[in-house]
């Protein structure tokens, strides 16, 4: 590969890794995994880049996602952790409402298949629209639309669960 | 209190707060780059041979391989509308078909030909590589595709229509078997294929917010909305008099779910000219697309869940079952039979299902996806 290609995939990694490992965080919950998914894109990118370096972004974006999700519907292949993992809030006392809640979906949010968590991810880290949620995924906006959906209503089921904070009142 | 949406907001920016810092990713995504790049170079080099040199290579056809004549249609042909009556299933016949010769089209039983052969190279982490090699009909011989595309999708003509792909990564192409664009329709084929009219004239694209229908000579496509909603595993497919197009409908009683792909209910038919709701009609099955429609429209080849699942045999009056077939690709050919094959065997069928003739596949066929037209 020419060196101006190589410079500037070094940018290109420079300037946008940190961002790729957010989103990867977000969906994985591990440092490692966070990592190893990174990776992965980029070196496709990396064997790619001469063809994709005018749209890189996109590209690397497009393959963290579907990489993650790759293993949907595929038994026994998931990762998320179980409802019974979700933890109880501790130190209720110490705070507010909003933060408990927040470390509760934190965790439940964990406990979701990676699809759904991907389209979570999209909508509210990187605040994409359906339509490009949709097209990201290589799926329907509808399908985003009813993942979301189920997401949400299975997030408010579980903290509803772990966190009962009008009961507690 | 803030909702539920705010407090998830906040939430996942936690998350994605706690990534770990950007060490030394470029040097080893570069590693891992050179790898997958090594790697594709040594087996496209590897496929092409495997497709295109095979003409010269000496090969074991199956276990007992008699010299290969020429293969030819000596079955006659039922009539292409079953009786609804069963008969004892006849036994098929075996033959062994020939070797492959990229200088000519390859025929398999019942005229059919193969107009395409893809193979995915599988390298590091997920992402494959995917070659195919083309029937030109104005020569005869067979020409690896140039572009990088996923899919191919034979037309009844001389144009293939690609898609995905470093290539085509967000629009179809409609290009010839040497690889020349004719046309970039500048949409994205979403859950399913593209498929081609029967006569070759208009392309089906399912697209996010619909399907559309296109020309491959010039622009001007049209994108409709169905009224229902697909299932996970869609298709689309045209009917055989090119005037409708079929699209299954989800089951809305169907609890969705992770585990398990959503069932359709309905086959809803479309106008290909005004995208209007025709009639719709009870079928779990989803066609496996438009090669799967008997000629009278009144069965067609059909599947539940992914690409892998059981092909059955549907009458179209009532999304019955009339029989199971073997093969994990199929099509109906002119005479109302049918062929189902992969890539060691190929079955001809008759309109009941039953199979009458049976071949093997030289084993340079292995690993590879048969595209198969009815015959020219």
């Amino acid at each position: 590969m020419k060196q101006s290609l190589e410079d500037e995939f070094t940018a290109f990694v420079a300037e946008r890794g940190q961002s790729l490992l957010r989103i990867a965080h977000a969906m994985t919950g591990d440092r490692e995994a966070a990592q190893d998914l990174v990776q992965g894109a980029l070196a496709k990118a990396y064997s790619r880049w001469p063809r994709i370096h005018g749209d890189a972004e996109a590209y690397v974006r497009k393959i963290l996602y579907n990489d993650r999700i790759s293993a949907w519907r595929r038994p026994g292949s998931r990762n998320e952790v179980s409802m019974a993992d979700v933890p109880e809030r501790a130190g209720q006392d110490r705070h507010d409402d909003d933060v408990a809640e927040r470390l509760a979906l934190r965790e439940a949010l964990l406990s979701l298949p990676a699809r759904q968590r991907a389209v979570l991810v999209m909508r509210y880290l990187e605040d994409r629209s359906v339509e490009e949620t949709a097209e990201a995924l290589g799926c329907r906006p509808g399908t985003v639309a009813s993942q979301s959906s189920r997401a949400l209503a299975k997030l408010r089921e579980l903290v509803g669960r772990v966190t009962p904070l009008e009961a507690s009142r | 209190m803030r909702n539920l949406e705010d407090n998830l907001r906040d939430a996942v920016h936690d998350l994605a707060g706690e990534a770990p810092p950007p060490l030394d990713l470029a040097a080893a995504a570069r590693t891992r780059g050179r790898r997958i790049r090594r790697r594709r170079q040594a087996t496209l080099a590897a496929v092409a041979a495997a497709l295109i040199g095979v003409t010269v290579t000496p090969y074991a056809v199956l276990r007992e391989r008699a010299t290969p004549p020429p293969v030819t249609d000596v079955t006659p042909a039922p009539s292409p509308s079953p009786s609804p009556s069963r008969s004892p299933e006849p036994s098929p016949r075996i033959r062994m078909l020939s070797t492959f010769d990229a200088d000519r089209p390859y025929r398999l039983l019942g005229g059919a030909v193969v107009v395409a052969m893809s193979r995915t190279e599988q390298n590091e982490v997920t992402e494959g590589d995917t070659h195919h090699v083309l029937l030109d009909r104005a020569t005869g011989r067979y020409r690896e595709l140039a572009g990088n595309y996923r899919e191919v999708v034979p037309g009844p003509g001389e144009l293939f229509a690609v898609h995905e792909g470093p290539d085509a990564e967000t629009s179809v192409h409609v290009v010839t078997a040497g690889g020349e664009v004719r046309r970039r329709i500048p949409r994205q084929a979403v859950g399913d294929a593209p498929q081609w009219s029967p006569d070759g004239s208009r392309l089906l694209v399912p697209v996010s917010d619909g399907f559309l229908v296109a020309d491959p000579d010039r622009s001007g496509d049209r994108t409709f909305q169905p009224e229902g909603e697909c299932p996970d595993y869609c298709s689309y497919s045209w009917l055989p008099d090119g005037t409708e197009i079929a699209v299954p409908r989800r089951d809305p009683a169907w609890t969705r779910s992770e585990a398990q792909p959503d069932m359709a209910r309905w086959l809803d038919i479309y106008s290909a000219t005004t995208g209007k709701l025709v009639r719709s009609q009870e079928m779990t099955g989803r066609p496996i697309g438009t090669r799967g429609w008997a000629p009278d429209g009144r069965h067609v080849l059909t599947r539940t869940g992914g690409s892998t699942g059981t092909i059955t045999l549907t009458d179209t009056s009532n999304g019955s079952s009339v029989a199971e077939l073997s093969g994990s690709d199929a099509v109906y050919l002119a005479d109302g039979r049918i062929l189902t094959y992969d890539d060691t065997t190929v079955t001809l069928h008759d309109a009941l299902g039953r199979p009458i003739e049976k071949a093997g596949l030289p084993t340079e066929f292995r690993g590879l996806t048969l595209f198969v037209s009815a015959g020219s």
